[in-house]
């Protein structure tokens, strides 16, 4: 007995103590830590564990797109539109931002000029399909063609192209971009009005909260002078910060109002019942222990903290203020000692942790690295405030809780509420059941990824409008090419790439952006230098007839151009940069081909064909709606691994009673998915997952009714559990991130379902 | 014969500048509205050309013949007759070159709107719409005895990459253009026969669908 309290008060001690240290830890790091806070979405999102080289390209890839901001400045003519620009880049030319358009660069350096050395090589795919159908005479009349124009559409003297490959191949660059340089500015004319682009590259992560502020406060400020200066210019704005910004913001205001509301309503809903300070302080250091404990051990566990997990982590409030609130209605009331009454209710708060601890603990078998974190922050807070209320509470419970009068009519409440007798219950339970079976078969599915993460609508019309003008390819479908060297890479892109015309000229896509636009293969260059050799009788031709200097058959003669010579230059930088991930490990080149203006499902479809050896068609939105089916239907399993594993762990404890226990949860859960379906609100893997912490937490309710204790005050306890739960998870439920959202709504249905069926199969009382 | 006309051009260029130095505004104005109130500007403008091409390197130049067509919304037509048969279209949205058959050359101005800009300064060039061309070159020139000549140079960088300079001289009508390109082809047409309309004919009129 004595060893037994001695051991009790060193584990009080000790976690004191690991309390203490989390608290300084906390304190002492908070601004390294408040840098540590994520606000990428797309982190939440699971990796594809099969593929790990292809996830680790393309985070390679994503890391470049995302810092990107792109600014479009439309107005009614090209002046105005250049006016605005540079109104524009003026009142951003502090910002840290780094401009990309590369108009001052280009100037100096144009493409042609660059090129120029390796003409011989470089040739567009008409040109080739020409040439290789071309007689010598057609060749010979379209180089007089070409002499005797009366304005070349080419920078390049007649004689270094007199066939026109190399101006046409210059030509075919354009194909690129939509924007040609004019006046200083990447201009483009389209239906009428004139837009300037202002292309931008963060100094840092597009997920770094504090850059998303300044720049957010930057680009706001730029806007105002641009009104007045420019009025009736427009901003059209694109890019994952504006996004990523918003969705901060957005999450920001939503921990606080989930944090504050339940905050506020628990400590509302204590003071009303138990009308007493002490609870009040004794609650509160519960609640305060799972805060520090889940906020220390997320932080020492993860390298980012993301901060929707905050936001969930803020709704835990409800469920961790249960097991104080458990005690304190125990207590009420009653004549009996705290601590002995305490030490009889232990069983029932060690069970009331391992339920849910288990649920949320399963949370951690999805892929989704968000819901892992959201799992262990959960566990840990829960566990945290647990342990304060064993450890603390047999020193600090006061002696006697009366019980306040305004709270008597709740532990009568019991004494009304319906019991489950059998006779015509069995009616009830089969309209119930009729009930349920409609709602079922109603209910449907969506794995649509897309779903769970809707930007702000505003700036997805603006994001879609930009990449619309821009010509912007979609940054979530590609192809992505692996090959042994960069020379195998560069031909195996242009494999592909003659496989996309078809697709081009059916109209399925637009274009496409790929590193060998810009740098054929040696093989291809060697081909077309090869090619170009049955054009030696066309050009004795040409000599002949314009008296040609002898020695230009000779000059003709050009170098290749290598990639080295070529990631060396500027449109290296400019152009391909984030295509070409180069060799990603030892002996292992990638790179990326991005198709552009993809029409509909079956150009997806239709480019998921061209898949081979060394080309991995990558849709991601797809990939992952796949994959959260795939973990749907686990959930699923999971789900009903743990109905019946239940009872098996349970029946120990209560023997025959088990099925009051069960049955309950069983309905709610049915008739949650019941209402879904009545609703319209789709099943999916959130909302299984939702179902999954509703089973912990309505089995902790018929846990706290069935331990043989005063029902009266369990009913109190599980009803003021209930509804801080409620409110914790009805706020979710306002979330404008449909992923929380979907956990809210679900948990609130569940939650609300299994406090009104429990009860009603409770035993009777002793 | 070559030197010849290069001084002649250049040194009234030279004394020109000189003189605009004095009196910048109201001297170039001045030159650009006396110089549109001689020309004869006329909705379709017909004609006959010679053009003598010479290219870098090459010392033989190229000359050719034939008929050109310019018609207020609706863009040039430009028919080689010598030494080979060619027809080059402009309309705003892109320049097709076909030797009456088939097609040799078609630019898409939607594709590549260098094409857009390159129509706009030829037409202009062409029609004598020398304040339309004012509007993107730098320019300066001369009158004498009812004969003018203007001088252009892009403002832009990345159009100079194209036309080095372009000069038109004319009295009542257009009498030539001449484009140097920066690459060093030196382009030099010369007009003659033109008659001027208010309408297109039918026959022409489908030429331009």
């Amino acid at each position: 007995m004595m060893d037994e309290a001695r051991g009790h008060r060193l584990l009080a001690c000790l976690w004191l103590a690991l309390l203490l240290f989390a608290a300084l830890f906390l304190f002492f790091q908070r601004s390294v830590l408040v840098s540590r806070v994520d606000t990428d979405l797309l982190a939440l999102l699971p990796r594809d564990e099969r593929r790990p080289a292809l996830e680790k390209a393309l985070k390679a890839f994503s890391a470049q797109g995302d810092r990107q901001l792109a600014l479009l400045v439309a107005a009614e003519d090209a002046d105005s539109a250049r006016q605005a620009a540079r109104t524009l880049r003026a009142a951003l030319a502090d910002s840290g931002l780094l401009e990309q358009n590369g108009v001052t660069a280009g100037d100096a350096f144009s493409p042609a000029d660059f090129y120029l050395p390796y003409r011989q090589g470089l040739m567009s795919a008409a040109d080739r399909t020409w040439l290789l159908a071309a007689s010598a005479e057609e060749a010979q009349k379209r180089a007089l063609a070409l002499a005797y124009a009366p304005f070349a559409a080419s920078s390049v003297p007649w004689l270094a192209d007199p066939f026109g490959f190399f101006g046409d191949w210059l030509q075919s660059l354009g194909e690129a971009t939509p924007f040609r340089p004019s006046g200083g500015e990447l201009m483009l004319e389209r239906d009428g009005r004139a837009y300037a682009a202002l292309l931008y590259t963060l100094p840092g992560s597009a997920f770094d909260a504090t850059l998303q502020e300044t720049l957010t406060k930057r680009l706001d400020a730029a806007r105002t002078i641009l009104r007045q200066t420019s009025p009736q210019a427009q901003i059209i704005r694109a890019g994952v910060v504006l996004h990523a910004a918003a969705a901060t913001r957005q999450a920001q205001d939503e921990m606080r109002l989930i944090g504050l509301g339940s905050l506020l309503g628990a400590l509302f809903l204590i003071s009303f019942v138990f009308q007493s300070a002490r609870a009040l302080r004794l609650i509160a250091l519960s609640l305060i222990s799972g805060a520090l404990i889940a906020l220390t051990a997320a932080f020492l566990l993860f390298e980012r903290v993301h901060l929707i997990t905050l936001v969930f982590g803020a709704s835990l409030i409800g469920v961790a203020v249960d097991y104080a609130i458990l005690v304190f209605a125990q207590h009420l009331g009653s004549a009996e000692s705290g601590r002995e009454r305490f030490r009889r209710l232990l069983p029932t708060l060690g069970m009331a942790l391992l339920t849910p601890a288990l649920a949320y603990l399963s949370l951690t078998l999805t892929p989704f690295p968000g819901l892992k974190q959201m799992a262990i922050f959960a566990v840990c807070g829960i566990f945290g405030a647990w342990m304060s209320v064993v450890c603390f509470y047999p020193y600090l419970l006061p002696q006697t809780l009366p019980l306040p009068r305004n709270t008597r009519w709740m532990t009568r409440l019991l004494d009304h509420w319906p019991r489950w007798r059998g006779g015509r219950w069995w009616g009830i339970a089969f309209v119930l059941a009729i009930f349920i079976c409609g709602g079922l078969a109603r209910l449907r599915t969506n794995d649509d990824i897309r779903s769970l993460f809707s930007g702000t609508p505003d700036l997805m019309a603006e994001q879609r409008q930009a990449s619309e003008i821009m010509q912007l390819p979609s940054p979530a479908q590609m192809f992505l090419l692996n090959a042994a060297s960069a020379e195998d890479l560069l031909q195996q892109e242009e494999r592909l790439i003659d496989r996309l015309r078809p697709l081009m000229a059916e109209g399925k896509i637009s274009g496409f952006e790929a590193t060998s636009r810009w740098l054929p293969s040696q093989a291809r260059q060697e081909e077309n230098r090869a090619w170009q050799k049955k054009l030696a009788a066309s050009r004795a031709a040409l000599t002949r007839e314009l008296e040609l200097p002898e020695t230009w058959m000779e000059e003709a003669k050009s170098p290749l151009l290598t990639p080295e010579i070529w990631l060396d230059s500027p449109f290296f930088r400019r152009h391909a940069q984030a295509l070409w991930l180069g060799e990603t490990e030892p002996g292992k080149y990638a790179s990326i081909v991005l198709p552009k203006g993809m029409q509909g499902k079956e150009a997806a479809a239709a480019l998921s064909q061209l898949a081979d050896a060394g080309i991995d068609w990558i849709d991601q939105a797809n990939d992952i709606s796949g994959l959260m089916q795939r973990y749907r239907h686990l959930l699923l399993q999971t789900l009903f691994a743990a109905c019946l594993l239940l009872p098996l762990l349970l029946y120990p404890f209560f023997r025959r009673d088990v099925w009051r226990l069960l049955v309950p949860v069983l309905l709610a859960g049915l008739a949650t998915l019941a209402v879904m379906g009545y609703l319209d609100i789709p099943v999916q893997m959130l909302s299984l997952l939702a179902l999954l912490l509703t089973l912990g937490m309505g089995v902790d309710y018929a846990i706290f009714l069935a331990a043989r204790q005063s029902h009266a005050h369990t009913l109190l306890a599980t009803t003021l559990a209930a509804s801080l739960t409620l409110l914790s998870f009805g706020l979710l439920a306002f979330s404008a991130t449909p992923a929380l959202r979907a956990l809210g709504v679900t948990t609130t249905l569940g939650v609300t379902l299994s406090w009104l069926f429990t009860p009603v199969f409770r035993t009777t009382r002793r | 014969m070559n030197t010849g006309r290069g001084v002649r051009i250049v040194f009234p260029a030279i004394f020109f500048l000189i003189a605009l130095s004095f009196y910048p505004s109201y001297a170039e104005e001045n030159l650009l509205r006396v110089v549109e109130k001689q020309l004869t500007r006329s909705p379709v403008v017909r004609g006959e050309f010679q053009q003598t091409r010479k290219l870098a390197r090459i010392r033989k130049p190229l000359i050719s013949h034939g008929r050109f067509l310019v018609a207020e919304n609706h863009g040039v037509l430009w028919e080689n007759i010598r030494p080979f048969a060619q027809v080059t279209r402009l309309t705003p949205n892109e320049i097709v070159q076909s030797d009456g058959k088939e097609t040799l050359m078609k630019l898409d101005a939607n594709k590549e709107p260098v094409v857009k800009i390159i129509n706009g300064i030829l037409f202009s060039a062409l029609s004598g719409n020398v304040a339309a061309l004012a509007q993107i070159f730098d320019y300066s020139g001369a009158m004498e005895d009812g004969k003018w000549r203007l001088e252009f140079t892009p403002k832009e960088k990345n159009l100079a990459r194209l036309i080095g300079v372009l000069r038109l001289t004319g009295g009542r009508d257009l009498a030539s253009v001449e484009m140097e390109s920066t690459a060093g082809d030196v382009t030099r047409i010369e007009f003659k026969a033109q008659t001027h309309a208010r309408e297109l004919s039918a026959e022409e009129r489908k030429r331009f669908e």
